[in-house]
């Protein structure tokens, strides 16, 4: 479980994320929503430990984000990050090295899924292949908690319902999953919870089904409604 | 800190790749010189041989530092921050790969060395006086009768003061981006922080060290060289901790 407690991050003159309070309970599905440069990437990579935040406090299972919430929580970042002589099958290695909960069988059954080959070089893929990549060596980690963010960034509408697919497979009792995206309308019907941030702030999160009731709106109406204004 | 270690070696092998190719063909041409009793190839090849034991120390120490600043700077850097590995183990395996490259690299280059000494010695007598002169005028050079304990000191100086070198750019380019985040010319920064760091450390130890450390050639151990080891040593283990903190505590990648 996740818990933000004023969470905030600032670089210099621009605070990318603002006073955010927020708990990730286990066993559920959250997106975390907004436009570009809302802060969704950095409150990712704070959870992640990539990222220090300037203030207020977070936690993961009651602990600092540190070396043990990175065994635990496995962050897909929206940019390719493989070392450069890396090949798909270096990148399962590596994963295998360092995480104790990566399954080398899933990963070879992921990579096959998703079109992959072994021997290929990781910088030389599209940039759907690579997108690809990127989620086959996050999900074919046992962990308790998966942050993609824009998993579905770069990937054509045919593979996107794998990837939606291959989500809602790790989705399992007990994991939490947060998916951040701007492509709403794609993750509407896989998600139990939403995050809307805006400006580094939180401006509307709960369950999606009761924001649905509340509001009378689809959450993809929502977000056209948030930020429009 | 093992697997951390491999994967430094691994990032950094396209050099060594790239040595073991010049060392080989270097080597031919020593030996073809020598079958075919070309004095003038084999000459070649010992002064590439010098030339590329230089050039390659020289490089493989930027190039660590060239590769901690990679680290830091690109997305790549992700790959190493997301091991659930603590900041003095994966600067550690940095500093461990460093030395072993280095120390490493130099025992090869010296048996390669001698090996070609003995190889050239038994094909011409001539080289064989020409060694006995280079020795002679580095006996004169250093006036002294070299003993074994001096050796020891002077090559225990370089390793800390080469050390030194290679933690504080460490240093400083963490310095550097911590202070400096998002801003393009952090990697300028990390250089001028470098030097004023170098001065400051230069400083203090000129305060520490005993004067008359060289005294007219004659190198004055034990005291005198102790107290460069151990300067310098704290000042290594003041980088080491100062780089894993800044980046546990400050750092953003």
């Amino acid at each position: 479980m996740v818990e933000a407690k004023m969470a905030g991050k600032r670089y210099m003159r621009k605070q990318a994320v603002r006073d955010v309070n927020l708990v990730l309970e286990d066993s559920r599905v959250y997106a975390l929503l907004g436009p570009n440069g809302s802060g969704k990437t950095t409150f990712m990579k704070m959870i992640a430990g990539l990222v220090k935040p300037t203030s207020g406090l977070l936690y993961y299972n009651g602990e600092k984000i540190g070396v043990e919430s990175k065994k635990h929580v496995a962050y897909m970042s929206t940019e390719p990050f493989f070392y450069s002589y890396m090949t798909v099958k270096d990148v399962g290695k590596y994963y295998a090295d360092f995480f104790e909960d990566f399954s080398m069988k899933r990963y070879e059954e992921l990579i096959s899924r998703m079109d992959l080959k072994m021997e290929d070089k990781a910088k030389e893929l599209s940039s759907g292949l690579a997108a690809k990549l990127k989620i086959a060596a996050t999900l074919a980690r046992d962990a308790q908690m998966y942050m993609l963010d824009e998993p579905l960034n770069g990937i054509d509408i045919i593979a996107r319902e794998l990837i939606i697919q291959t989500i809602v497979e790790s989705a399992v009792e007990g994991k939490t999953i947060l998916v951040s995206s701007h492509l709403v309308d794609e993750l509407e019907s896989i998600v139990d919870s939403v995050v809307f941030m805006k400006e580094g702030s939180i401006v509307l999160s709960g369950e999606a089904e009761a924001i649905r009731m509340e509001r009378g709106k689809s959450i993809v109406d929502l977000y056209k409604e948030i930020y429009a204004e | 800190m093992g697997k951390l270690m491999k994967y430094e070696l691994r990032k950094q092998l396209m050099s060594k790749i790239i040595l073991l190719g010049v060392m080989a063909l270097l080597e031919a041409i020593l030996l073809i010189g020598l079958f075919l009793e070309k004095q003038q190839w084999v000459g070649t090849a010992i002064g590439l041989f010098f030339v590329t034991v230089f050039v390659s120390m020289f490089y493989f120490s930027f190039e660590s530092i060239i590769t901690f600043s990679n680290d830091l700077k690109t997305k790549q850097s992700y790959m190493l921050f997301l091991t659930p590995r603590n900041m003095y183990q994966i600067v550690g395996a940095k500093i461990l790969v460093t030395i072993i490259q280095i120390v490493g690299v130099g025992l090869i280059f010296m048996v390669i060395g001698i090996g070609n000494m003995f190889l050239v010695a038994s094909r011409f007598g001539e080289l064989q006086e020409l060694l006995d002169i280079i020795k002679e005028l580095i006996q004169m050079l250093a006036d002294v009768e070299i003993r074994l304990v001096e050796v020891v000191y002077v090559i225990l100086m370089m390793l800390v003061a080469w050390l030194v070198f290679i933690t504080m750019a460490m240093f400083a380019i963490t310095l550097s981006s911590t202070l400096f985040a998002n801003k393009k010319y952090k990697g300028v920064l990390s250089v001028v922080i470098y030097f004023v760091l170098d001065w400051l450390v230069t400083k203090v130890a000129a305060l520490v060290i005993p004067t008359g450390f060289l005294k007219s050639g004659y190198l004055v151990v034990n005291t005198e060289a102790w107290a460069f080891i151990g300067v310098y040593t704290v000042v290594l283990v003041l980088d080491f901790v100062g780089t894993a903190l800044l980046l546990e505590k400050k750092v953003n990648v």
